[in-house]
């Protein structure tokens, strides 16, 4: 004699809607996390350039772009032409007066700066992903 | 008490100091942050950021980035894509001795390349070719007290 079994899930439905959602809040909330730290990065490399040099501080700008529809960016970027010379340290200079300004260092402000809330943005991304229930593997580095 | 971490700086700077060909390329020096007066080829190493990976009692990993370049006058014979080429040679993958500490990696994180106009003189330019190159290295009695555990 041949028996049947049957199961009902109750709820999948529901699931199955959840689900479908789960891509589009992610990406809300990843938004506001990857834009935080982007503003927070710029706020934190203006902070940390020398007070004598406005113009570096005035020129971080922060651009946003959303590259797709379950995906969001920023980028920061310094524009002063000299950002280049302070971050990475020149030699021997003089003015155009001829008055020796002598070797500048490496600056070290942005990259560090910069670094540091991308680690932070990291994690953040990823404690949102296992919030929902995702797991997480790996390390994205910093 | 705790590895002194300068080593890791000591190390990458005799590292780089040992290598003959980067000697003929560069015959000025390597230098930490600032090159001494008058030097016209050579190595500029200073670090970016330093980060240290905990370990329950006591320190694991340290994590180190470093701005290493070749440093050019342009009034002077000098090859900077092969200086910055050795640079790479030896640095990405390379392997060299710290005391206290093993070695656990150093690769490069990211190029770096550009050209230093003078403001009075426009012919008179610099040269910076390297990259930023990341060093991870254990302190030695950490790893040890975690292999006697």
């Amino acid at each position: 004699m041949a028996t049947h079994a049957s199961f009902k899930i109750n709820g999948l439905d529901e699931l199955r809607e959840q689900l479908r959602r789960l891509p589009a809040e992610l990406r809300d909330q990843g938004r506001t996390i990857v834009l935080g730290q982007a503003n927070g990065a710029a706020a934190s490399i203006r902070a940390a350039y020398p007070k004598r040099a406005q113009t570096l501080a005035d020129s971080v700008m922060v651009t946003t772009f959303d590259s797709s529809q379950f995906g969001a960016g920023a980028t920061v970027k310094n524009t002063a032409y000299h950002a280049w010379m302070f971050e990475n340290g020149t030699q021997a200079r003089h003015t155009a007066l001829g008055a020796n300004r002598g070797v500048m260092p490496a600056g070290h402000v942005f990259i560090p700066e910069l670094m540091r809330h991308r680690r932070a943005m990291w994690q953040q991304l990823t404690e949102l992903l296992r919030t929902a229930g995702l797991q997480v593997s790996g390390d994205a580095g910093g | 008490m705790p590895a002194d971490s300068s080593a890791i700086d000591a190390a990458l700077l005799a590292y780089l100091r040992a290598d003959a060909t980067l000697a003929g390329l560069l015959p000025d020096g390597v230098h930490m942050d600032v090159a001494t007066g008058g030097a016209k080829r050579f190595v500029l190493v200073s670090l970016v950021i330093a980060s240290d990976l905990g370990q329950f009692g006591g320190r694991a990993i340290e994590d180190v980035l470093y701005l290493v370049k070749a440093v050019v006058f342009n009034g002077v014979n000098g090859d900077v894509p092969a200086a910055a080429a050795r640079l790479d040679a030896l640095l990405e993958d390379g392997r060299f001795p710290i005391a206290g500490y093993e070695l656990m990696s150093c690769v490069r994180a990211e190029r770096v390349r550009g050209t230093e106009v003078d403001d009075a003189d426009p012919s008179i330019r610099w040269y910076h070719r390297g990259g930023r190159y990341r060093v991870q290295a254990t302190p030695l009695l950490t790893a040890r007290a975690g292999a006697d555990q």
